[in-house]
């Protein structure tokens, strides 16, 4: 693999250009210290540059695709939009609350009348002007430029607010569908959990029918107060050529319970970080992923867990299947702080490369600075096991059958783990749609 | 009555190793028929080399299966073809339901038969008498193949499988092994209950035990690669009293 940085001043000054353009059209201008928050971040971004292979974190994932064309944030007037099977096939959840995002903007028509909603869950967009400002910028750490330009640009998202003890009964589910040449879409999500509230979210990208693949950059701000509990379903179903990065990044209060599933299954490059941090003791964060790469993709799975509290727990598997050219990435890191003590955390990642072309890089990384801790980490690389495959031979499934049989079962064995049930049957339809269309 | 297997001057290798010195047996339909020999006699080599299983390798006679050239098909042709390996190790695999795989293999047993595939109701119905014979929780059907089973639930949803599939020739690899007495004879019944005119069974065993809740036709006894005594059930007998060395150094009678 050749490293070589991509050519990041055009690229930045592009983006430069197109907020000098666009920054008083941005939601939120009435809010003097958010606009103040948008520029400080582009000087970030501009300062930093895209990330490149140099730093430890990109050094399996190159952005050398963002460099080729020139992105800036999109329209969406002028879009086709979706039909209503459409978004019954991205998420077959009945009586889910339905939040449509088309390039990074709420389009009313599609999604479940605010009426319905509440006041917890909404557009993003209508609250910028009287939100705080400092909500937004939790995730911007000192060098990720990515994270400093969905600050700058970001439009519109999901926003969902609960009080203390609020329940939500209903999944919500945002839908976010980008296209168009050189359209960049900046979407920010905010999740806030009072103590002992409940709720789950499940944000799923993919193309607009008819449109050029785009370039979707979301990032996820979570808040969860004590004793809440959030069930977070990441999947990136993105066009072929697109190129989508996500991040989240998660505070767990006491006894808090952050729960994670991402799946990639789409895009020509497709990374999904997740960020999370205990605040308090008590908490548990379970992320869990599938990577499903064919074709020339590229799929990046990237989690930091930061333990800086006693009794808090991190469970994670990341299972990854490569055929074709396909390239999986799975970096994971859990930090464990000195007076972490009765740290438990398992991390664990598991590739199947289908052809001799495919690529699986595996990161697994522990930091533990406490003594009295309980963790264990490991990856695989490998092929179907033979044993399996004659086993489902010898009672008569050809070798394609059997072959399609333990792949989906290796997916399941991953999705399993979800305990809500309408997530698990939105990813199980994403897996099976890309089992699928392996008919080669 | 014709004979549903015939093999002769079977020779196979196993990693290049030849496992297999010349085996005959003919197995007439209907009939159960035991193999019973030590360690190392080849007992397992045979059972994978009549369920085709891949690094088997056979340099030399032939097995002629219902009139065809049974080395001829692949492993899951002969499947479909009515041959049912009950495996000595179950092979977990995780994240598939015991029922999803036992429908998809049931139906391509029916499809290459030209027998209409059974439905979803079809399949329950006739998954719950059966499991119910076996003494199987309707838990099975959902849990993950053999994941998490213990040895005996294995051996038994492996019987389940065999039901299931309705099938010609089945050969059953060490299924006492592991067992305890109370699972041995549960195994032992749905292995009887199964005992047609159409079906034949070779019973794979190094231990006379299993043979006293499946009351084999002939016994034959296989040592270094080769059957070197056959006989009847009485035979089992005698193997009990003097040990494989006594009967497996008298190979002029066999």
């Amino acid at each position: 693999m050749i490293t070589r940085t991509p050519d990041t001043p055009k690229t930045v000054a592009a983006h430069v250009a197109a907020f000098d353009r666009l920054a008083a059209s941005l939601p939120g201008t009435a809010n003097g210290a958010l606009t103040a928050l948008r520029t400080r971040a582009l000087a970030r971004f501009t300062e930093a540059g895209l990330p490149t292979r140099r730093l430890e974190d990109w050094k399996f994932t190159g952005l050398d695709a963002l460099t080729r064309t020139v992105f800036s944030p999109a329209p969406s007037d002028d879009m086709p939009l979706p039909d209503a099977t459409r978004l019954d096939t991205l998420a077959p959840v009945t009586d889910a609350i339905r939040l449509v995002f088309i390039n990074g903007r709420f389009t009313e028509t599609l999604s479940t009348p605010l009426a319905q909603t509440g006041i917890s869950v909404g557009p993003l967009a209508r609250a910028l002007d009287g939100i705080d400002a400092d909500a937004l910028s939790q995730g911007d750490g000192p060098a990720h430029a990515l994270i400093a330009l969905n600050t700058a640009f970001m439009s519109d998202g999901a926003a969902i607010d609960l009080a203390t003890d609020t329940v939500l009964e209903r999944p919500v589910v945002a839908i976010n569908l980008c296209g168009g040449e050189g359209a960049a879409v900046h979407t920010r999500n905010i999740i806030r959990l009072g103590a002992h509230a409940r709720a789950t979210v499940i944000d799923i990208h993919a193309g607009l029918d008819g449109a050029a693949p785009a370039f979707s950059n979301a990032v996820t701000d979570v808040v969860l107060a004590e004793g809440a509990a959030l069930w977070h379903g990441r999947i990136a179903a993105e066009d072929e050529g697109a190129l989508h990065h996500s991040h989240a990044s998660v505070r767990i209060g006491a006894n808090a319970d952050y729960s994670c599933f991402a799946l990639s299954v789409g895009g020509a490059l497709t990374r999904q970080e997740t960020d999370a941090a205990f605040t308090a003791p008590g908490g548990r964060v379970r992320l869990y992923g599938a990577y499903l790469a064919r074709g020339h993709q590229h799929m990046d799975h990237t989690t930091r867990v930061r333990h800086d509290h006693p009794d808090c727990s991190t469970d994670e598997l990341f299972k990854g299947v490569m055929e074709d050219h396909g390239h999986g990435v799975f970096q994971g890191l859990v930090h464990v702080a000195p007076h972490a003590a009765r740290t438990n955390a398992n991390q664990k990642n598991t590739n199947l490369l289908l052809s001799d072309r495919a690529v699986a890089d595996s990161k697994p990384e522990l930091e533990i600075l406490a003594d009295d801790v309980k963790c264990s980490h490991g990856a695989t690389i490998g092929d179907l096991d033979p044993d399996e495959i004659f086993y489902l031979r010898a009672r008569g499934l050809d070798g394609d059958a059997a072959r399609r049989l333990l792949l989906g079962g290796y997916i399941e064995d991953v999705i399993t783990r979800v305990d809500d049930d309408a997530l698990a049957a939105v990813l199980r339809v994403h897996a099976a749609r890309w089992l699928g269309q392996d008919a080669s | 009555m014709a004979n549903i297997l015939e093999i002769k001057n079977l020779h196979a290798t196993v990693h290049g190793k030849e496992i297999l010195k010349g085996v005959d047996l003919v197995l007439p339909a209907g009939e159960v028929h035991a193999i019973m020999g030590p360690n190392g006699s080849g007992k397992s080599t045979l059972s994978y080399v009549l369920a085709g299983r891949d690094g088997y390798e056979v340099t030399q006679g032939e097995i002629i299966y219902k009139g065809n050239d049974l080395l001829a098909m692949e492993a899951d042709e002969r499947a479909r073809a009515g041959i049912f390996l009950a495996f000595q190790y179950p092979v977990e695999i995780p994240g598939v339901a015991n029922s999803v795989f036992l429908k998809a293999a049931v139906n391509a047993g029916r499809r290459a038969r030209k027998e209409p595939e059974l439905d979803a109701m079809d399949f329950l119905k006739r998954s719950r008498a059966l499991l119910k014979d076996l003494k199987m929780d309707e838990k099975f059907l959902n849990r993950p193949v053999n994941v998490g089973f213990s040895g005996g639930e294995k051996k038994r949803n492996e019987i389940f499988h065999m039901a299931m599939m309705e099938p010609s020739l089945a050969i059953l690899d060490e299924t006492d092994s592991g067992l305890d007495i109370d699972a041995l004879r549960i195994v032992a019944e749905g292995v009887n209950a199964q005992r047609a005119p159409d079906r034949s069974m070779l019973v794979i065993t190094h231990y006379q035990r299993l043979l006293n809740y499946i009351v084999p036709d002939r016994i034959h006894v296989l040592a270094d690669g080769r059957v070197v005594r056959s006989g009847g059930k009485e035979l089992a007998l005698e193997l009990e009293r003097e040990g494989y060395a006594g009967i497996a150094g008298d190979k002029s009678a066999a």
